[in-house]
């Protein structure tokens, strides 16, 4: 059966005695085969060109599609989350290496963002060495260079660094280590290590406070130390909790659970619990439980905890929720309450929240609840109406309004809405345009804008015209 | 030989000058101390003043005076209502009769420390509770007290790097939380409102400064790529030099963020800010107590007994009332404690439970017709923030 031909050439216009010649005109098996498998491509120079042009362009366009795709899946189905992952396997060995190379790529580009005041001063290297070192300028002005050159790295910056570093002042001492260690660059290290010994508390706390932001095994040990250190100073014991917070490895976590069992001072402790609270709430979730179970820990602190899971992650919500719930602390729910509010991914809570603000008895947790449902996208006005009402205190009844109006904003035609506009906003513009406290006054603005109904708008009018100037400023914002 | 013991000789008398010259030279050199003792304890007082350095006071009890070398100090004695001077002594002088008619004696000028004993009889004990108005206030410029920041305000500008505007109005709450709402260039809401709003967090102290916690999440575009993402920052409410002379904030964040779904995260990334005048002027730090203690009667019992009030001013301009606290004065000094306040600002006003002062060890000492604060400590706390600080440091 003769080959069936796969070029659009025709096989008579194959370049045969080339091939032949190149191996010494012998007829080889080989040079067959070869011939056999070139033999689709395009006899001419231009036209073979075009044809690896065209291969060139497919495989970009394949390589994008995978890319694309790799994207699309690890967002949607994401290989980390056993729950939603749809091959897992698969996904960890081709799409995630690639969405991750991706993302290496978007964190250099926005950390230099970020570092661009820093690192873009309009200055050459040699020329910034040269101002960091001119003695005639303040050192609080070429103290910035410091991150440049420590970013940098160069045998001349590092030697300029270390010449004014090593001299400067404590105070400006200080500001440069923060910034050494902002830098990330793991040298740096050898420079702030032995600051962690210095008599000047505010030398080791900048060096706790710059080695955190660097990281490593060998930081969280030597923080470590000092967090467990009961001869240091609470002041200093209280950065290094907040520094293996930074660094946030098991760890770090493992020694703040640690010291945290043991630690007597109220400062330390209330940090320690504030670096905890960083950590993803399933880690850490037993020791917070187990403390605010415990009878002997007191209600001070027990808020501390809580608002310490503002900064946890979303999980930590229900947790929260219980707590707002049924604790017998009205200061730990009116604070869970508020954490919740700060968790803004899970927006689906409005009917829950707008039950426990019906049965709660204290005016500061009813508050709390009101901020709590402004992130949420059903916010129950029509049940909330009456309780807000009701309220006697200014700021739950402020807060209450803030709800309202959302809920306004979201649905102008409702009932909600038309009570907003008769009955709260003449209410919310009197507060705001008279004697009230600062705080009230911008939050009562806050109220107007988030309902954005033309009475409100009116009222904001006025507002701007009449209030003090932040007030006014804050309603002019709004129109 | 001679010659030899001739020298051990001129050493030994220089060593000998040495010796007894040393105690001149510390006491024309240095101050001189001066200790006057009451006895018995509340049986009157001494009325003093002194030349170098200049100062003078009243010593109801016994105490000590510090002088320079060479100064004159004048006391006057003055037993209480109905009593009389037993005797005065200058260390083992008594120099009783030598005082004049207002029962004073001018010393000088002074070149050793002594001791003076004044010995009262008889009258009638005064009441030693000092008593008056005091005011204290925070000293914005002094770094090393703590500082408690309130940031309520507008705040207005143009990002660095992206040219992006910004317009957000903070509301701070009694006890730190923030509330924000505002807009800023290629950044929508969850829901894809141009009005950014919420609660970000709160301003707590850390190590002595007050520091911002913030986090938030956001929609919206860069460079037309979308973006999804949340964040958090840390730093502290203080304005400083970030280059070049130009005031800002610095502060370190992290977060992750989805660019067209590709998640990426930065962990302690550098952020400054520059600070507009306008901006700073909503960073305020400034607070007072007025702290009132009066002798007051009892309207049932008819016993009299030493009130104190204060007037607690916040940085955000609210005033707390602090009802009467029956105090007493002590050994050391007063120990006042200012909680369950009434925020006297807000209308209606409000019960406020989160802003506590706490004075320990208030001691006073009568200065003319005045008395003032010679020292002691204050705790406060409030807008969830903290400090503590020498009482001396915040009188104006």
């Amino acid at each position: 059966m003769p080959p069936v031909s796969t070029s659009p050439v025709a096989d008579a216009e194959l370049p045969v005695n080339d091939l032949d010649a190149c191996n010494g005109g012998r007829p080889m098996k080989t040079t067959d085969t070869t011939q056999r498998r070139l033999k689709f491509l395009p006899g001419s120079l231009w036209g073979r060109g075009l044809f690896g042009l065209g291969i060139i362009l497919g495989l970009l366009i394949v390589t994008a599609a995978i890319v694309v795709l790799s994207v699309w899946v690890e967002d949607r189905f994401p290989s980390g989350d056993a729950k939603r992952s749809l091959v897992p396997g698969v996904q960890r060995v081709i799409t995630k290496p690639i969405v991750d190379a991706l993302s290496g790529q978007i964190e250099r580009y926005v950390r230099s963002r970020a570092e661009a005041l820093y690192m873009y001063t309009g200055l050459t290297l040699e020329e910034t060495i040269a101002r960091f070192l001119d003695e005639h300028v303040d050192l609080a002005e070429r103290r910035i260079y410091t991150y440049r050159l420590a970013s940098v790295g160069s045998p001349e910056a590092i030697a300029a660094l270390l010449n004014v570093f090593r001299s400067a002042p404590p105070e400006h001492k200080a500001y440069m280590a923060q910034l050494i260690g902002s830098t990330g660059n793991p040298a740096a290290k050898e420079w702030l290590l032995p600051l962690l010994n210095e008599a000047n508390e505010r030398l080791a706390i900048a060096a706790i406070r710059g080695l955190s932001a660097i990281g490593g095994a060998d930081v969280s040990a030597r923080i470590a130390e000092i967090l467990k250190d009961d001869q240091r100073s609470d002041r200093v014991r209280v950065e290094a909790a907040q520094g293996l917070g930074v660094i946030g490895t098991p760890a770090a976590l493992e020694v703040l659970v640690e010291v945290f069992g043991q630690v007597s001072q109220e400062d330390v402790a209330t940090q320690i619990l504030k670096s905890l609270g960083q950590f993803s709430f399933p880690t850490i979730a037993k020791t917070f439980s187990d403390y605010l179970a415990a009878p002997e820990t007191p209600e001070e602190m027990r808020v501390v905890a809580v608002e310490a899971l503002v900064f946890s992650t979303q999980e930590a919500v229900p947790f929260l929720l219980g707590l707002a719930e049924s604790d017998v602390s009205a200061g730990v729910r009116a604070s869970a309450a508020w954490a919740i509010s700060t968790h803004t991914d899970g927006r689906y809570l409005g009917e829950t929240l707008a039950g426990l603000a019906e049965r709660e008895q204290d005016v500061d947790v009813r508050r709390r609840l009101y901020e709590a449902m402004l992130p949420q996208v059903n916010i129950l006005a029509e049940r909330l109406l009456p309780v807000v009402q009701a309220e006697n205190d200014i700021a739950a009844r402020v807060a209450g309004f803030n709800a309202i109006g959302r809920a306004a904003g979201l649905e102008p035609s409702s009932v909600s809405a038309a009570v907003f506009d008769q009955q709260i906003v003449p209410e919310l513009l009197q507060i705001a345009t008279s004697e009230n406290s600062l705080n009230i006054q911008m939050r009562a603005v806050f109220a107007l804008r988030q309902a954005r109904t033309d009475a409100a708008q009116d009222a904001l009018s006025v507002i701007a015209k009449t209030a003090r100037p932040q007030v006014a400023t804050a309603a002019r914002n709004g129109l | 030989m001679i010659a030899t013991q001739s020298k051990a000789f001129r050493i030994l008398l220089l060593l000998l000058c040495a010796h007894l010259l040393m105690p001149l030279a510390l006491v024309w050199g240095d101050t001189l101390t001066w200790s006057i003792v009451i006895t018995p304890k509340n049986s009157g007082k001494v009325i003093w003043a002194i030349s170098s350095p200049p100062s003078s006071g009243t010593l109801v009890k016994s105490g000590k005076l510090t002088l320079n070398n060479g100064a004159f100090v004048d006391l006057t004695f003055q037993p209480n209502p109905g009593g009389t001077i037993e005797s005065v002594f200058k260390n083992a002088d008594n120099i009783t009769d030598w005082l004049d008619a207002q029962k004073h004696f001018k010393f000088g000028p002074v070149s050793t420390s002594h001791v003076i004993i004044v010995k009262f009889s008889g009258g009638t004990p005064l009441p030693v509770d000092p008593t008056g108005n005091f005011d204290f206030s925070f000293p914005t410029g002094n770094p090393d007290l703590t500082a408690i920041a309130n940031v309520s305000g507008n705040y207005e500008g143009v990002t660095p790097e992206k040219k992006r505007h910004y317009n957000v109005d903070v509301a701070q709450d009694e006890s730190g939380k923030l509330a924000v709402m505002g807009t800023a260039t290629g950044f929508l809401s969850k829901e894809g409102n141009p009005t950014i709003s919420g609660n970000i967090g709160g301003i707590s102290t850390v190590s002595d400064e007050p520091t911002a916690q913030l986090k938030g999440s956001f929609t919206g575009t860069r460079d037309g790529v979308p973006v999804t993402g949340s964040g958090t920052a840390k730093g502290p409410v203080e304005t400083t030099d970030i280059g070049g002379g130009v005031s800002g904030v610095s502060a370190t964040a992290g977060g992750s963020a989805k660019v067209s779904g590709v998640p990426f995260s930065i962990k302690n990334g550098p952020i400054s800010y520059p600070v507009t005048p306008s901006q700073a002027s909503h960073f305020h730090k400034s607070w007072s107590l007025q702290l009132n203690i009066q002798s007051k009667v009892n309207s049932n019992t008819g016993k009299p007994y030493i009130g104190a009030t204060g007037q607690l001013l916040l940085p955000n301009g609210d005033t707390i009332s602090y009802p009467e606290r029956v105090v007493k004065y002590s050994k050391k000094g007063y120990s006042l404690n200012f909680t369950g306040g009434t925020n006297i600002t807000i209308q209606p006003n409000k019960a406020d439970k989160k802003s506590k002062v706490i004075i320990k060890g208030m001691t006073l000492e009568k200065q003319g017709q005045v008395w003032k604060p010679t020292g002691g400590t204050m705790t406060y706390q409030f807008l969830g923030q903290k400090g503590t600080g020498n009482l001396l440091d915040f009188i104006p």
